[in-house]
């Protein structure tokens, strides 16, 4: 399967997918994490397999440091097979809520933008 | 005597470059940020965490340089500070932080310091009026009138228009300055974080 990546323009044009997948990066993240725990690469890795978002190490990192910092993510050192420990995150109680919460916005946001759009499409087509 | 693998040398002197970037984190943290990266670093390498001089180039150019994924770290813990302490001295070491990194940053911070500049002098003039009743807001007359919130010696042209109201009007324009200020910074903080994961992504410009 084919892996389309979205990864960071070159010009600040288009400054409002920009923004778009900036609002969206802490939704993924923690959508990543809904039905198991992950490391920082395999949640890279997720992201990129599951949402296109191509983020960078230096930026996910220091988030995933804040989202634990803010109590909606714990971590535990855990030794692996791969012969060195690894740091692996999972979703808080709050983080679940925080998740449930986001995701439900995304679904209202999304189906009454759709409706917006639906003219545009027709009209494009 | 056993040799160190160039693979490992270079991957010890970037996290140690890391460490020593982080200092102003508590160990605890900045131990377990090192380790993360470390293990990071081993996962590039493959299976059985065998590291490679190519592997460890790899991991790091996806990092970035030390100072700026510790910049990262650094920034967005001072923030979280100022955020939960809303003291003005943890408010202002945050927007100083951020205002190394940009030119709006500087901006917040200006205004910032003169907010609790201002607030600071009517607070110290309000508590220090019973201790010398000479110092007040005065109005000075030499080439042109200006206001002096001070003490009188200096200029025996003078007037003083406060007297003791000074310490309750002071004391409130103080302390509402100084919380005003602090209000502003906060609020400019939580827009700065907000924007943040993508301003790292090298992708938002200012």
């Amino acid at each position: 399967m084919a892996i389309r990546t979205i990864s960071p323009p070159a010009e600040p044009a288009d400054k409002w997918e920009v923004q778009l997948r900036k609002g969206c990066l802490e939704l993924a993240i923690l959508a990543a994490l809904w039905s198991e725990r992950l490391y920082g690469l395999e949640i890279m890795r997720r992201l990129a397999s599951g949402s296109g978002l191509n983020v960078p190490e230096g930026t996910v990192y220091p988030l995933l440091s804040r989202l634990k910092a803010e109590g909606l993510l714990s971590s535990e050192w855990v030794e692996a097979d791969a012969g060195h420990p690894r740091k692996y995150y999972r979703l808080t109680a709050a983080g679940r809520r925080r998740v449930v919460e986001m995701a439900q916005f995304w679904k209202d946001f999304s189906a009454s933008l759709d409706g917006l759009l639906a003219p545009v499409r027709k009209e494009a087509r | 005597m056993p040799t160190v693998a160039p693979s490992q040398t270079i991957m010890n002197q970037y996290l140690g470059e890391l460490r020593s970037h982080l200092r102003s984190l508590p160990d605890e943290q900045a131990v377990d940020i090192v380790e993360e990266i470390r293990s990071y670093i081993r996962d590039i390498g493959g299976a059985g965490g065998e590291v490679t001089e190519a592997s460890v180039h790899a991991a790091l150019s996806r990092l970035g340089s030390a100072s700026t994924l510790a910049g990262s770290y650094v920034t967005d813990s001072l923030m979280a500070r100022a955020q939960s302490s809303r003291m003005p001295w943890t408010v202002l070491r945050g927007i100083y932080r951020w205002a190394t990194l940009s030119v709006k940053g500087f901006l917040v911070f200006i205004v910032c310091i003169i907010g609790y500049a201002l607030g600071g002098s009517f607070f110290l003039a309000a508590l220090a009026k019973p201790l010398n009743p000479k110092v007040g807001l005065w109005l000075v007359d030499t080439d042109s009138y200006s206001l002096v919130l001070g003490m009188t010696d200096a200029w025996p042209q003078g007037r003083e228009l406060l007297g003791w109201k000074l310490i309750p009007i002071g004391l409130a324009l103080g302390g509402g300055t100084i919380l005003l200020t602090t209000h502003f910074g906060l609020s400019c903080i939580r827009r700065f974080r907000q924007s943040r994961p993508m301003r790292q992504w090298g992708e938002a410009p200012e």
